[in-house]
């Protein structure tokens, strides 16, 4: 095949993916999306649908997140209302002098890189949320984060984008790439044969790391299994993301061992969903007890009137990480054509609007929006 | 067409009778009721569907104690059930 | 602090219909220490379900077959620790053994953990109804869901009832009406039962089956009930309750009834949540229905994982005790009888004539209107599933569930798991392949559990 089918192939079609391919689309590109499964069948459907800052320190990730919240606010325009995006807030709290100590000077360092951060004290926290436990002392209040029903956020993002133009292939698992005699890619291929292009964006998310192996510029993504557990619908019990104290050095923190540090919060179906858990054990599926078990306890430490609430889904995923936590984003100088959007960890979706506009703006040769060598896919060759 | 041992129960405040054996289903069904709940989006009514335990549409609270399957929970003497038909009524 | 009550014991069997019943006691009469959990307050099962102390009573027994089996079972069943009002909610493989977890009492919900060596999961099936307009009706149920409050209780689902859908059962709860003085006003069977002429092969040997079901048609024909072949219920209506249903034939004919109930089966759906806890081989059944794989003594590929009964594939009362009794003689290392695995293959073949012959056609997922609900739970419409194939792309049940919520309401799917995914099918052309059905199977937990019962499987820093 000489022709070039299209100018871009997006592999996965999850939130990264689908948020790629509707930027790329509405910028005038040719798109084409495969996924090895039907759409948003990767870890976008496991995940919890946080759009944090809370959680972020100064740093690349905190301007990802930034831009990405300001995009969040953007995108409220196209998604419709189903997709349950809105701007909740969030609320750290602690049940120790000292822990809400840490919080509070963490917060301060956070305001000055644009993070509104209010503290809160144990009055106020009954407020708005008449539930807490009460030897909660206090905490802070995040009303910049935000909330979005992920896989719906993917699917109605591929549908716009779809809107403009592109493609979208389910069923269909990338092999390799063709190189053209220039070495630059001509070709993605798949188990249902070639797809012309001149660009490929790996947005295979956990699986990040085999599809860069297979386009010639390995990078190492590998999973971090998180469980969540969902209630039964019930009144209105929890009004914010409500965080312990713990979670954000847990999201930060390099162990292999298991991490779980509560994470609750009410979706508009009534239902309560309460994570979550960190563990490195490669892809294993196995229910954990233990993990199931702390991550109910941690709920009902922090409301105890969900203890008689009952459990009636519990689900798992594998959050896409690298060994410095942060994503893979950009061209990868090794092989012409090849842009990297990857191993967002637990936070990929929050982040997949600026990804996707980085990701358009190394397509189109734009000026980027913010600085991106932090993402470099050779960062890991310099460190080795 | 029952014998045996009747005995009394409470439903929505009201006595009702009970046989040794019956589950919370039975008696609601021998006094009349069809339905004794709603939906939460539609306000549909429900009652019995699977009957053993499967499907949950049949929830009501016994002893105070929300969400129990109606078909699969044993009453006995003095089991106070409430419905939340019967609650939005009283 | 569970460790103080988590006991140890050789077998764990969960259910205690006819086949769990057997493989209890065959495995306790081979000395093993047998424990049976069984949800519903009174062993039996669907097929033995009575009411206690009227063991003997003759309304009873005439709502019943086997009777001498359930009674010599129950004789033998003192040598079995059985538990009833025990739900079990998670299946959880150990290094060595298995650990169970369920919990005591619908209201009360206490947590119990035990150990075992080997598990039997004989959990059976619940009706299987494919969606039509009005089935979210009060007072239309599942088949066999009368029957189970016509023979626990002695109480009818109503006093003027139709019956329809597929499948033998329909005649056995017609029977069980006709026989409690309750009015029967029309069955319908979607499928054409003289197809059964077309292979005699397959119940030979099955003498008592087709004398059975000849009673049935008897006694359905002494009350004038119409047993009406090749009929399907196109619509029940009733403004809070069903009061009339619409029969239709397939050319489009179609009659009225006035009722006060409707019960109808589409054939059955095997409980295999707790099994695929422990991610055993299945594979799909002749009837659609997503089965485990099972040896010549009822183990799986999971070693210590035996099943028994209809989540082997749905083959009936008598086909269920074999199995249960192959299982149990298994456990305990005895021989098993040749002539017992040779009746097995001849209700297996038998089963699959019936599957033949019960079709339930997926023209109902084409059929059904937009505005019908498929999820009874979360009250997802029809509509809204073929809206999430056509604009966002989905074209498998995981896909709609997340995308409708179709499948993530209190019962977890089990409604409506096996009717998305042939809406989906019929939507999308995709023909769905077994890991569709293992997804929407699987569940964890098998029934919803308080989180103060969950708490207590944290090792340590639970209370963070
Ligand atoms: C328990 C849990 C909770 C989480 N909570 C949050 C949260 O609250 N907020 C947040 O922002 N993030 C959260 N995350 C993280 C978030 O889910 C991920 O970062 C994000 O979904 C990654 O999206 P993605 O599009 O990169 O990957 P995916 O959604 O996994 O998509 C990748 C796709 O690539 C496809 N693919 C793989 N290989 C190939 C191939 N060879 N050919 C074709 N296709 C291929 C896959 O099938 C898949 O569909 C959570 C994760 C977990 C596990
Ligand atoms: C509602 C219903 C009524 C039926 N009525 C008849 C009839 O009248 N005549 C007839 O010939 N056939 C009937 N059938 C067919 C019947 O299923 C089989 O003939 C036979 O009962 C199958 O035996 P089994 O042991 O496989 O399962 P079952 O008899 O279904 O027994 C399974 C048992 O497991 C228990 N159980 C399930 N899940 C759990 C759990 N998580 N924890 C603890 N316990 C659990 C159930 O309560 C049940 O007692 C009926 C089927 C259904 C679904
Ligand atoms: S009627 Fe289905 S759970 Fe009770």
């Amino acid at each position: 095949m000489s022709a070039t089918a299209y100018d871009v192939v997006v592999v996965g079609a999850g939130i990264v993916g689908a948020s790629c391919a509707h930027r790329l689309a509405e910028a005038g590109l040719s798109v084409c999306v495969v996924d090895r499964g039907p759409v948003v069948s990767g870890t976008t459907g496991a995940g919890e649908g946080n759009i944090l800052v809370s959680d972020k320190q100064a740093g690349p990730e905190l301007d990802l997140a930034l831009l990405s919240v300001r995009l969040w606010h953007e995108l409220a325009d196209i998604l419709p209302r189903a997709v349950e995006l809105e701007a909740k807030g969030g609320i750290i709290v602690s049940s120790s002098a000292a822990g809400l100590a840490a919080v509070v000077a963490a917060a301060d360092r956070q305001r000055a890189h644009g993070i509104v951060a209010d503290v809160v004290g144990p009055d106020r926290l009954a407020e708005l949320e008449p539930h807490l436990a009460h030897d909660v002392v206090g905490g802070v209040s995040y009303p910049q984060d935000m909330q979005v029903q992920p896989m719906l956020a993917a699917a109605h993002l591929l549908r716009i984008a779809r809107g403009h133009g592109a493609v979208v292939r389910p069923h269909t698992r990338m092999v390799g790439v063709d190189l053209g005699a220039d070495g630059s890619i001509r070709a993605v291929r798949t188990d249902g044969g070639p797809i012309g292009c001149r660009w490929v964006v790996n947005a295979a998310g956990t699986w990040g790391g085999e599809v860069a192996t297979l386009a010639g510029g390995p990078v190492p993504v590998l999973p971090r299994r998180g469980f969540i557990l969902v209630t039964e619908p019930l009144p209105a019990t929890v009004h914010h993301k409500v965080y312990g104290a713990d979670y954000v050095a847990n999201v930060a923190s390099d162990s292999a061992g298991l991490e779980t540090s509560p994470v609750i919060e009410s979706t508009r179906a009534g239902t309560v969903l309460i994570g979550a858990s960190r563990e490195r054990v490669g892809f294993d599926r196995t229910p954990s007890y233990d993990v199931l078990g702390r991550l109910a306890a941690q709920a009902i430490a922090l409301f105890p009137v969900l203890a008689g609430a009952r459990v009636q889904r519990t689900y798992r995923g594998f959050r896409p990480y690298c060994p410095d936590h942060l994503p893979v984003i950009g061209a990868d100088p090794r092989v012409d054509g090849l842009v990297h959007a990857c191993g967002h960890e637990g936070a990929g979706i929050g982040l997949a609007p600026a990804t996707a506009v980085l990701v358009t703006e190394t397509v189109t040769g734009a000026v980027p929006s913010m600085p991106v060598d932090a993402f470099s896919p050779l960062r890991f060759e310099a460190a080795a | 067409m029952r014998k045996g041992d009747a005995f009394a129960v409470r439903v929505d405040g009201a006595e009702a009778t009970a046989y040794a054996g019956d589950t919370v289903a039975a008696v609601l069904v021998r006094a009349g009721r069809v339905s004794w709940r709603r939906t939460r989006v539609g306000d549909r009514p429900r009652g019995l569907f699977c009957g053993i335990g499967a499907c949950q549409d049949c929830l009501v609270t016994v002893d105070g104690v929300d969400g129990v399957r109606a078909c699969l929970a044993p009453v006995a003497p003095g089991t106070a059930v409430t419905t939340s038909d019967g609650a939005d009524r009283g | 602090m569970a460790d103080a009550q988590r006991e140890q014991v050789d077998v764990v069997v969960v259910g205690a219909g006819p086949s769990g019943l057997a493989a209890a006691v065959e495995a306790a009469a081979g000395g093993l220490r047998v424990v049976l959990l069984e949800q519903s307050a009174r062993v039996g099962g669907a097929y033995w379900r009575h009411s206690p102390d009227h063991l003997d009573d003759l309304a009873e027994v005439r709502l019943h077959h086997d009777w001498t089996t359930f009674r010599r079972l129950l004789a033998r069943l003192r040598a079995v620790d059985v538990r009833t009002e025990h739900t079990v909610w998670g299946l959880e493989r150990l290094e060595l053994g298995f650990r169970v977890r369920a919990l005591r009492g619908e209201v009360e919900r206490a947590p119990v953990v035990l150990d075992a060596t080997s598990v039997v999961v004989a959990t059976g099936t619940h009706d299987r109804v494919a969606p039509f307009p009005g089935w979210t009706l009060p007072g239309v149920m599942g088949a066999g869901g009368g029957q189970a409050l016509l023979k626990g209780s002695l109480v009818a689902p109503g006093s003027r009832v139709a019956l329809a859908g597929t499948g033998p059962l329909l005649l056995v709860v017609a029977d069980g009406l006709l026989r409690s003085g309750v009015e029967v006003v029309a069955v319908a069977e979607s499928g054409h039962p003289t197809a059964y002429g077309l292979h005699p092969s397959s119940w030979s040997g099955l003498a008592s089956r087709t004398q059975e079901a000849a009673a049935y048609v008897a006694t359905l024909a002494q009350h004038r009930v119409p047993y009406l072949a090749g009929r399907t219920i196109r619509a029940a209506h009733g403004a809070d309750r069903v009061e009339r249903v619409t029969f239709a034939t397939r050319r489009g004919r179609t009659r009225e009834y006035d009722v006060d109930a409707l019960l109808v089966s589409h054939g059955f759906t095997p409980q295999l949540e707790l099994l695929l806890q422990v991610e055993p081989e299945t594979r799909v059944d002749g009837d659609g229905s997503l089965v485990v794989v099972v040896d010549d003594r009822q183990r799986t590929s999971v070693p210590g994982v035996l099943a028994t009964g209809e989540v082997t594939g749905v083959g009936g009362a008598s086909l269920a005790i074999l199995e249960g009794y192959v299982a149990g003689r298994a456990l305990s290392d005895r021989a098993v009888d040749p002539a017992v695995l040779r009746r097995i293959d001849v209700h297996r073949r038998f089963a699959r004539t019936m599957h033949a012959v019960h079709v339930t056609r997926d023209t109902w997922a084409r059929d059904l209107p937009d505005d019908e609900l498929v999820c009874r739970c979360e009250e997802v419409t029809a509509g809204a599933v073929r809206a999430a194939c056509r604009e966002l792309g989905v074209d498998d049940v995981r896909g709609a569930k997340l995308m409708t919520r179709a499948g993530m309401g209190l019962c977890q799917g089990r409604m409506c798991g096996r009717a998305v995914t042939d809406l989906v099918a019929v939507t999308t052309g995709r023909e769905p392949d077994r890991a569709d059905a293992v997804r929407a199977a699987g569940r964890l937990p098998a029934v919803p559990v308080p989180l103060s019962a969950l708490a207590r499987e944290a090792r340590t820093g639970g209370d963070a």
